[in-house]
């Protein structure tokens, strides 16, 4: 079979009869080129399956975006499970496609942490571009939320997971720009997982940029609690080292629920404050910060203090710097203590009195840095 | 000839143009320059001929006269400034540009025909011995010429996404590939049909396979810009495409 030369004269096709013109079609018939193109056939929605590809063996799709599609696949020289990523349009990708998905792998292979799914390779076999990468079982974040609300310190713990690798991220210079339930994985370990680098800029970034807003969800079961926070990523921007992430909070958000997890509510009230300020001065410095107020119920418990905790990575000396409030939201007393990594040898360094809400306190904890 | 701009993934053109089709711009009266909605126009006329030319030997005209007659029907389109008669609902080029040239054959009548010609400069480029080869068989036929009309207008979209197809292969150097391939765009093939081809390329017949499917899925979004260039809305792309299916169907 082979596209034929115009032939001058008009010809019936073998198919169907209808006539052929010369110069029209390369030859084809038009009657059946519009019968195959523009009827949907299935044949054109489920694509032949292609079992081997190079050294992978697929076995599944298990993902599909807008420019890309995901296999779970065999390895078959190391005989392990991966997942493989190709471009969508194969040989008719454009040249921008084919770099933005250089650019995804190359910013995940440049990340090595416990919560960011790894690269193994990068590739093009029969024209096709694909990348493999670990492949996990489990389900994403949406799809575990869409199964009922999730306890809120069980939501909280895998945002900090994910707070701690989106940290690594800034710290590597990359930015993930599309923090959203969907791509994040929950294993079968309860082990969290960040993927989907299809965003990230290339080279690095600078300036302020933009990220496409999705919804992570704090969900408390309705049974215990009131309340159902909404967080979205909103604006992520530039502070001279430091990589500030703005969140942006439900209004919805009931302050006083009045049950067990108040705590948790206020926390996750003000630190939305915190982070949406409108002067970048005056934002959360970094994910760390989010990662450690997100799991402050486990320094909590490593200090074994009460009130709020908020530990400030990074600190100059490596000791950690904590604040204590005794007071509910709107007013009370703060104590600013330091203490070393493993919460011990604890010092006061400064009493003070507020009555505004915490992202004032915040500006009192920057200038102690 | 006209050069085909590129089209990308989402079946847009990409010559700066992806936010308006042709005839939404023609219709934008007051909203695009005159100079632009001219220039529409123009692209218009030169791409959908072969239809006008198809409708006038369908009427009894002959080679000659239809050739004559559809340069002056273009040069009376163009020409004219009446874009101010066209109201938005006019949501396909195909409707109007039908409608206009059966106006200007029943006025042709009133008219002197060596005075309304225009002049000895040919405007379009029509080339009618390739016209012929297409419609040879729709003048022969007892079709309305209207039904004339819409199946050479069909063919002449499907051509111009054929040819814009082939161009996309033919920049990434892959012509072979393209003349291996495009027959499965008229045929379904079987695993002997995608061997063979596969044999020819260097690949299997799995890879032949999968690059066919992608290759007509190509195809689809070709034909969808081309109808897309004619349609106002892009909820009527659809609707277009079906009634194309229909009429060659037939």
């Amino acid at each position: 079979m082979s596209v034929s030369e115009p032939a001058g004269h008009p010809v019936a096709c073998p198919h169907c009869g209808a006539p052929v013109s010369a110069g029209l079609l390369a030859g084809l018939c038009p009657h059946c080129v519009a019968r195959l193109a523009l009827a949907a056939p299935a044949a054109w929605t489920d694509p032949p399956r292609v079992r081997y590809f190079g050294d992978y063996e697929l076995l599944e799709e298990i993902g599909r975006g807008s420019m890309g599609v995901v296999f779970k696949a065999r390895q078959v020289s190391l005989n392990r499970l991966v997942a493989v990523k190709m471009l969508l349009h194969g040989d008719f990708s454009t040249e921008e496609s084919v770099r933005r998905f250089h650019t995804e792998a190359e910013a995940a292979a440049s990340l090595q942490h416990p919560n960011i799914v790894a690269i193994h390779e990068i590739g093009v076999h029969e024209g096709r571009h694909y990348f493999s990468m670990d492949f996990i079982e489990g389900q994403t974040l949406s799809g575990l939320a869409d199964g009922g609300p999730l306890p809120a310190r069980q939501a909280a713990r895998y945002l900090q997971a994910i707070a701690e690798a989106v940290h690594h991220a800034h710290q590597h210079g990359v930015l993930h720009r599309d923090l959203k339930p969907a791509n994040i994985i929950i294993d079968t370990r309860n082990q969290r997982k960040l993927f989907d680098w299809a965003s990230v800029t290339p080279n690095g970034f600078s300036g302020s940029i933009a990220l496409s807003p999705d919804r992570t969800r704090l969900l408390c079961n309705p049974q215990n609690g009131a309340w159902a926070p909404t967080m979205d990523v909103f604006i992520c921007d530039l502070d001279g080292q430091n990589v500030q992430v703005v969140w942006e909070d439900d209004d919805r958000l009931d302050r006083n629920a009045g049950t067990a997890d108040e705590s948790l509510v206020w926390l996750s009230t003000n630190r939305v404050a915190w982070c949406r300020h409108a002067r970048p001065g005056n934002r959360v410095p970094d994910m760390a910060i989010v990662a450690c107020e997100l799991g402050q119920t486990n320094l909590q418990a490593l200090t074994g203090w009460h009130g709020f905790n908020y530990p400030l990575a990074a600190s100059p000396d490596g000791r950690r710097l904590l604040f204590v409030t005794e007071d509910t939201p709107g007013g009370g007393n703060l104590e600013l203590w330091t203490m070393a990594a493993d919460g011990t040898d604890r010092r006061q360094v400064a009493d003070h009195k507020f009555s505004c809400d915490l992202w004032m306190t915040a500006r009192w904890v920057r200038r102690l840095r | 000839m006209q050069t085909h701009a590129r089209i990308d993934q989402n079946g847009c053109r990409t010559d700066g143009w992806f936010a308006a089709t042709h005839w939404s711009v023609v219709l934008a009266i007051g909203k695009a320059d005159a100079a632009r909605r001219a220039e529409a126009l123009d692209t218009l006329c030169r791409t959908y001929w072969p239809p006008v030319y198809a409708y006038l030997r369908r009427l009894g005209r002959d080679q000659a006269d239809a050739q004559d007659l559809a340069q002056a029907f273009f040069a009376h389109l163009l020409a004219r400034d009446s874009f101010a008669a066209l109201s938005p609902e006019k949501g396909k080029f195909r409707s109007y540009l039908l409608k206009s040239l059966q106006h200007f054959v029943t006025d042709q009548h009133d008219r002197e025909r060596s005075a309304k010609r225009g002049g000895k400069q040919a405007l379009l480029p029509l080339d009618s011995d390739l016209a012929e080869h297409q419609c040879a068989q729709e003048t022969a036929s007892d079709r309305p010429p209207e039904m004339t009309y819409d199946r050479s207008w069909a063919t002449t979209t499907l051509n111009r996404a054929f040819v814009a197809l082939q161009q996309e292969f033919e920049v990434r150097d892959k012509a072979l590939h393209f003349a291996a391939l495009g027959a499965f765009l008229a045929a379904e093939g079987n695993a002997q049909d995608y061997a063979a081809a596969g044999r020819a390329l260097g690949l299997s017949g799995e890879a032949v396979a999968v690059a066919v499917h992608r290759l007509r899925q190509r195809y689809r979004e070709c034909i969808r810009a081309e109808v897309a260039q004619t349609v106002r809305e892009p909820g009527d792309v659809a609707q277009e495409m079906c009634y194309l299916l229909q009429v060659l169907c037939q």
